[in-house]
């Protein structure tokens, strides 16, 4: 049954005043009504199948045709009954969406039912205006056409109506004849005898009607429910079979507390006796009894029903068919075409208009002053036709005269007349839709409007709206504009009509704080979310709850406020815009803590206290006090507490799990890269260990693995954020550790953090037991109230190695916060002291290591090791100035030096006095490694780190050179030139050499140096002949020799000497430590950048540590009291000599031979052999110098004296002298004198003319020389260049005392060396 | 004459929030009236009761000692915010309605409330939201293009996803410039 929604059509329907007799409302109220309107108020709806003949006189019929039956007082005497002013309509609204629990879902229902009900009695429309008048007299009356008579003129006399600008007289009059059975028994013939008297007299528009046919007691049937709805009952009237008391009961109860069909008095019965006292006609009454109809039978109710089928079908309809049509007349008298408009245009201007209905007498335009219409004014009356075509549901014709009156009203600046016209006129293109027509099938689907005509409609409403609200303070409530927009709206739903709909809902709603305003934006955000894909309207949904949760709070409708802040949480919730969340949240917080629940509270204020960097600084402040208000309500309910103890977190952690990190009580160097060159050291003490006891896999404490001794306080770091931008206090921080018994933890009593302020706090923890603890909570008070813990979880590292840790993220356990207690664990301190921070370098430092038990058991047996090999070491007592005869010629792997055998009891301290010698000039990083045991039967090994740093200063520089000395060819001379770097005033003490061949003599000078200033001495070398050394390093060069011929470095050891002999007076054993360490890391140095691809540890096993042919130089020098020395290393006075001859023989010969072309899988590693090749054979040992010395001797300084005149020419002897300065190898040599050149170019110098061989050759060993003596040709006094001869040398081993094996060969020409000969003359 | 930009990233969360006065004087009555639709105009930040989020639970005094939980400690610039954010949020909806039925991708006066009117620009997959109180469009335009060659800019970092936010301070400072010009 399509038609225009109920409510629309019911609050907009007809209005019949009630007038009546005493006797007839005597009759009402024994049924329990107040009167005749009410009597019939349950059948008001009662005309179906209405017959209406539109204004172009096409019948249609429409399902229902309700009517009002009001009381004549309301409507004529006092319109103000008819219903409440606004303010009281908002109160009442107010109270009753309060008095309904949200989850009813009666807000809107109730406030749309009052909204509509509410219409008052206004001049700009005629809706609440009086259709017709029904006139009831009973015929218990003593005279009732006498009473009729003096009701109509009651109802005709001009002071029986109170407004000015109500038609109350063109109104239809009805007559009812009304035969109380109950009283005047059921003879009827009085009461048809009366009736045809009221018809003689009044025309035909007359009934009669039976009422209180009920005459027999009736049980009293139970109390009907009389609570207040919103629905609009449209009872059925009953068939005699159906008769029951307590259902007709029911059904008057339910009409009469319906807020729609009868406003006054549901609101007055649910707003108490104060309201109904106020009613006129109440105060003679009885309290209203709560049973309606108890003397209604059946037959009664389809009596009353026919009534008002009787009433509409006949006597109303028809009227007001025919007031349409004669108004319509007058209507387009005035205002037909173009002559029509100018005729309104030129009234304006003359004030009078022709063809007015009522001319002359009164005037006929709009009264600005009080704002209405008289009712004579065409515009009025076009009102009137515009409604009753409205109500007629003639749509299109009612639009069409609200659309001109519209544009008339606006003329004459009548806003409110305007506002009331443009909605009607919306209103109507609105239910023009065809949805509406009677004839759609109920079935039928609504097609929607076009976005024009949609657009259309809501400008309309959007320009009623405005004008109300532009007319009134903006605070102030409009129920005009909520009226008109519930209206639409509801109009709109039926159609599902969605589009912009929650807009002009809030623009309805306006801007005051008001339930109904609440209502509405409330509604606009269940229609958003309607029509449309699903997704869209959410926000807006949101959005609109939230502004409509504002209002409700403001009106004090806190539950529903809730409700609404509630549903828009959930989607502000999860979207990240922070502070609109966060307004919702403080909001939700505010009235849970208000409504007591303190709990929900805390809820909502720990959300607001997560880490924003957006908001305004110091901005969560407030919610932090506010949340402490809110846990001292809290705490003060313990069960409460305790049951929301899981939702209580604060969104936020506090503490930093992944920074959380324990620290051993001493060893506090372990972490990053030093941790490295621990494990080095380490590494060094196992593979050289010699210790008692069985051998340990580590030493160094597992950086994995915390182990404290029972009773040890370790630290706890924790890393404090506060999240807030305000500042926060934590107090009573401790932590929670796993399993709890026998730990002291401290507990820090208070913290203060400044916004976003990250600090580190240490927390000491001594476990008194031996066990395995693990750090699981920390426990603190946030801001001094809010209890926290927080789990100190920590993920370890990722693992790959299924594939299901592949495709989910798996970590391993973490362990670094989980500390192992041991019972009894040794312990050592170890620290170096009385040491200056900064020496000379090689200057020999004195100082202390403090070795001090901590631990619980005797420790025995102290060692040490250091990065630095040998640069310190323990004190001797006892002074050695002796010389050594031997040193020890092997690289030493670096060992654990022992330091103190004997056992330290627990806390006792012990201090061994060490020497620390200064290396090179830099900053040293001394890491030394202790190693100590517990005694017992089974001895354990520990180990503890300690580092020490020590600045080497420069002292002297020293730069040395290599001379031949002119005697033998294996003797030379070093020059040496020191030069004082430092700032003080030095004394070299003395220079000695260091050599298994090269015997030097110590030089002994006490030479002072200031500062910058240079010394310079020579120091003779020979070589020492008795000596033994193995010049070739056979051992050496056999284990290269395997080596590259690609047996692995790991087989390969050279059988070297461990000690060799040291030629001459040299080093005495006080310096010979220092002189070692220096020279190994001299020599391993030397090495590794010789042989790159050997390990150092390799090298150590290849090589010794001094090589035959090296001289090395050790200077001592002091300070006042300090002394130190300077080393210079590796000086070779000889040529070098090529050692790997034979493995060049070895391997040439395999290459050859084709078949060591040994083939690798990895290019690296083809290259690496390739680099090891090159750094055997080419490298170092293959270096070979030419060991031919050539002095040329003749004559004295350069000069010959001769007398020419003597003897005319002569023959000089020229002295060549060749020497073979290798130590070791044997030289040929081929000496080609030049032959006098014809073509010299310089011609002040004569060439030489020898005579006699030419060519010379010989042979030297080692160490030899020879001298050739040629004889020059001279025969003048002239300057002779003794240069141009060519030297051709070879080195070559002699096999078998015969063969000669070329080794390597040099070609030199001798340089200009000029002879002068002068005459003696 | 107040301006509030939001970049929303495709998922709805706001990358870039800024909220700036206008530069220009503002325009006499005509222009400002001809800005104003025939609705009334009050201020969500001046009126008393105007504003819908502001003054929070002055009527709430119910539960006791809630002096502190009254709202006084919310300053007025987080309430702007607030109100900002859920209008432009808000306006979200409108904006996707929108984008479905026109091609162009500055959307102008797509949504109001009160005096805030809401203009957008759809770059790509993220959008600009403008909340501003006086009608200019041509100048909006050109700002949202200059909004939109610095947000390229900021894309073409290849660290830089739809969905992480921008705190870098030179693109703020662009689009202040950007506002000084154009607004």
């Amino acid at each position: 049954m399509p038609s225009p929604p109920l409510s629309i059509v019911q609050s907009l329907s007809p209005r019949i005043a009630v007038l009546t007799s005493q006797d007839v409302i005597q009759s009402c109220e024994a049924n329990g009504c107040r009167g005749l309107e009410e009597l019939l108020r349950p059948w008001e709806g009662g005309a179906e199948r209405v017959s209406i003949l539109s204004s172009t006189l096409t019948p249609t019929i429409h399902p229902t045709f309700p009517l009002r039956f009001v009381s004549f007082e309301s409507v004529y005497v006092n319109p103000t009954l008819s219903a409440p002013n606004p303010d009281i309509t908002v109160d009442l609204i107010s109270s009753f969406v309060g008095a309904k629990k949200p989850e009813e879902e009666q807000h809107y229902p109730l406030t749309r039912s009052l909204l509509l009900s509410s219409r008052p009695l206004a001049s700009h429309e005629t809706f609440n205006h009086p259709v017709g008048i029904l006139y009831a007299v009973s015929t218990a009356t003593l005279d009732p056409l006498g009473m009729l008579n003096k009701l109509h003129t009651q109802s005709t006399a001009t002071a029986a109506q109170n407004v000015p600008w109500m038609d109350g007289n063109t109104v239809l009059r009805f007559y009812v004849v009304i035969h109380d059975i109950s009283t005047m028994g059921d003879d009827m013939a009085t009461a048809h005898e009366l009736l045809a008297n009221v018809k003689k007299a009044y025309g035909p528009h007359s009934t009669l009607l039976v009422i209180n046919s009920q005459i027999e007691h009736r049980e009293p049937p139970m109390s009907p429910d009389i609570s207040t709805h919103s629905s609009i009952p449209l009872p059925r009237p009953f068939t005699p079979e159906q008769s029951n008391p307590s259902a007709l009961s029911q059904v008057y109860a339910s009409a009469l507390s319906s807020l729609t069909l009868s406003p006054m008095a549901a609101a007055s019965a649910s707003l108490g006796e104060t309201a109904v006292s106020n009613t006129p006609f109440s105060p003679s009454r009885p309290v209203r009894r709560k049973l309606y109809g108890s003397k209604l039978s059946a037959e009664d109710t389809q009596r009353l029903a026919a009534l008002v089928r009787e009433l509409v079908g006949q006597s109303l309809v028809p009227w007001m068919e025919a007031r349409v049509r004669e108004w319509n007349e007058v209507y387009h008298a005035n205002r037909r075409g173009i002559t029509g408009r100018l005729f309104g245009a030129g009234r304006k201007f003359f004030g009078s208009r022709p063809n007015s209905p009522a001319p002359g007498t009164s005037p006929t335009g709009y009264n600005a002053v009080k704002g209405y219409y008289p009712m004579s004014a065409v515009e009025a009356l076009s009102r009137r036709l515009a409604d009753f075509a409205f109500m007629l549901r003639d749509y299109k014709f009612a639009g069409g005269v609200y659309d001109s009156l519209r544009k008339d009203f606006a003329q004459d600046r009548a806003w409110r007349y305007a506002a009331g016209a443009t909605e009607m006129y919306g209103l109507c293109q609105l239910l023009s839709h065809p949805f509406f027509l009677p004839s759609s099938p109920p079935t039928m689907k609504p097609i929607p409007f076009t976005n024009l005509q949609h657009v259309e409609i809501t400008s309309w409403l959007e320009q009623a709206v405005t004008a109300y609200h532009q007319h009134a303070p903006a605070t102030h409530i409009q129920l005009d504009a909520l009226r008109i927009t519930v209206l639409y709206y509801e109009c709109w739903k039926m159609i599902g009509e969605w589009r912009a709909v929650g807009a002009a809902l809030v623009k309805g709603a306006g801007e005051a704080d008001e339930v109904p305003s609440a209502v509405m934006i409330e509604e606009a955000a269940a229609a958003d979310v309607k029509g449309g894909k699903s997704s869209n309207g959410k926000r807006r949904r949101a959005f609109h709850l939230a502004l409509a949760a504002r209002r409700y709070e403001t009106a004090g409708l806190k539950t529903y406020s809730r409700r609404c802040l509630e549903r828009a949480s959930q989607l502000y919730r999860i979207s990240p815009w922070t502070s609109a969340q966060d307004r919702i949240e403080y909001s939700l917080g505010r009235q849970a803590y208000t409504l007591g629940e303190s709990d929900v509270a805390v809820e909502h204020f720990l959300r607001l206290l997560r880490r924003e960097d957006t908001g305004v600084p110091g901005s969560q402040a407030g919610p932090l006090q506010d949340m402490a208000q809110a846990y001292e309500q809290l705490a003060a309910r313990p069960e409460l507490l305790a049951e929301s103890y899981e939702k209580l977190k604060l969104p936020t952690p506090v503490f930093d799990s992944e920074k959380t990190r324990i620290i051993p009580s001493s060893e506090s160097s372990y972490s990053g890269k030093s941790r490295e060159k621990w494990t080095e050291l380490e590494g060094q003490v196992l593979s050289t260990w010699d210790r008692k006891g069985k051998k340990p896999m580590t030493l160094l404490p597992d950086a994995k693995r915390i182990v404290v001794g029972e009773g040890e306080t370790f630290q706890v770091e924790l890393v404090a954020v506060n999240p807030l931008n305000s500042p926060v206090v934590l107090t009573d921080i401790t932590l929670t550790i796993d399993p709890t018994e026998d730990i002291t933890v401290e507990t820090i009593s208070e913290i203060s953090l400044e916004p976003y302020e990250t600090r580190v706090i240490s927390l000491s923890v001594t476990p008194s037991w031996a066990s395995t603890i693990h750090l699981s909570n920390v426990t603190f008070l946030f801001h001094r109230f809010f209890p926290c813990v927080q789990a100190l979880t920590k993920k370890g590292r990722r693992l790959h190695g299924t594939k299901a840790q592949r495709l989910n993220p798996t970590y391993a356990e973490d362990t670094s916060l989980t500390v192992n207690v041991t019972s009894s664990r040794a312990g050592l301190h170890v620290e170096l002291e009385g040491f200056p921070d900064r020496a000379y370098a090689g200057e020999e430092v004195e100082g202390r290591i403090r070795l001090f038990n901590r631990g619980k058991t005797q420790v025995e047996n102290v060692g040490m090791i250091w990065n630095h090999v040998g640069l310190i070491r323990r004190k001797e007592d006892t002074k050695h100035s002796d010389t050594p005869f031997s040193i020890p010629n092997l690289i030493q792997p670096n060992t654990v030096m022992s330091i103190y055998q004997d056992k330290i009891s627990p806390g006792e301290e012990r201090e061994i006095p060490v020497i620390i010698t200064l290396s090179n000039p830099r900053i040293m990083d001394m890491l030394g490694l202790i190693t100590f045991s517990n005694p017992g039967d089974d001895p354990q090994t520990f180990a503890t780190t300690v580092s020490y740093q020590i600045e080497s200063l420069p002292i002297i520089n020293v730069e040395a050179q290599v001379r031949l000395c002119e005697k033998t060819p294996l003797e030379f001379a070093i020059i040496l030139e020191t030069t004082n770097m430092s700032s003080e005033i030095l004394q070299i003490d003395g220079v000695k050499g260091v050599s298994p061949i090269w015997e030097t003599n110590p030089v002994q000078s006490f030479e002072t140096l200031f500062p910058n200033q240079v010394l310079r001495s020579i120091i003779p070398v020979k070589k020492e002949l008795s000596t033994k050394t193995d010049l070739c390093q056979s051992a050496t060069i056999e284990a290269l020799s395997k080596l590259v011929q690609g047996q692995p470095l790991d087989e390969i050891s050279a059988s070297l000497d461990s000690s060799t002999s040291i030629a001459g007076p040299s080093i005495s054993t006080d310096d010979l430590p220092s002189y070692l360490a220096a020279r190994r890391s001299h020599r391993l140095q030397q090495l590794t950048s010789s042989f790159p691809t050997i390990s150092s540890i390799s090298l150590a096993k290849l090589f010794p540590l001094i090589e035959p042919l090296d001289l090395d130089l050790v200077i001592k020098y002091s300070i006042s009291d300090r002394q130190g020395q300077i080393f210079i290393h590796s000086l070779h006075p000889s040529p070098a000599f090529s050692l790997v001859e034979e493995i060049r023989k070895t391997i040439n010969i395999a290459i050859a031979s084709g078949n060591k072309s040994t083939r690798t899988m990895y290019e690296e590693t083809s290259r690496l052999r390739q680099v090891l090749m090159d750094s055997v054979l080419d490298g170092v040992l293959a270096k070979e110098d030419d060991p031919v010395q050539v002095r040329i001797r003749v004559g004295e300084r350069g000069k010959v004296k001769h007398d020419f005149k003597q003897n005319v020419a002569k023959k000089l002897p020229v002295n060549f002298e060749i020497s073979n300065s290798s130590p070791l190898l044997p030289v040929r040599w081929i000496l080609k004198l030049p032959r006098p050149s014809t073509t010299s170019l310089d011609n002040t110098l004569s060439p030489a003319q020898y005579t006699g061989l030419l060519t010379r050759k010989g042979t030297l060993k080692a160490g030899e020389k020879e001298e050739v003596i040629a004889d020059l040709w001279i025969h003048e006094p002239c300057s002779i260049d003794l240069g141009g001869w060519e030297l051709s040398t070879e080195t070559g081993d002699v096999v078998d005392g015969l063969d000669w094996v070329v080794r390597n060969s040099w070609n030199r020409t001798g340089d200009e060396k000029i002879l002068h000969v002068e005459d003696i003359a | 004459m107040s301006f509030y930009l939001a970049i929303v990233s495709p998922l709805d969360s706001p990358l870039f929030e800024l909220s700036f006065p206008s530069a220009k004087p503002p325009p006499g009555t005509a222009s400002s009236a001809a800005s104003t639709s025939s609705f009334p105009s009050w201020s969500t930040f001046t009126a008393s009761n105007g504003s819908d989020l502001g003054a929070d639970g002055q009527t709430g005094k119910t539960g006791g000692n809630l002096g502190l939980l009254s709202g006084e400690t919310k300053t007025g610039p987080e309430r702007d915010r607030a109100m900002c954010q859920m209008i432009a949020h808000k306006s979200l909806d409108s904006v996707e309605e929108m984008m479905e039925g026109t091609g162009s991708l500055y959307l102008k006066n797509i949504d109001r409330h009160n005096e805030w009117t809401v203009s957008a620009f759809i770059a790509t997959s993220v959008k600009f939201v403008l909340l501003h109180d006086i009608k200019n469009d041509d100048g909006i335009r050109l700002f949202f293009l200059d909004v939109w060659e610095s947000y390229v800019k900021i894309l073409l970092n290849p660290f830089h996803t739809v969905n992480t936010p921008i705190r870098n301070p030179m693109f703020e400072s662009k689009i202040r410039a950007s506002a000084k010009r154009n607004l």
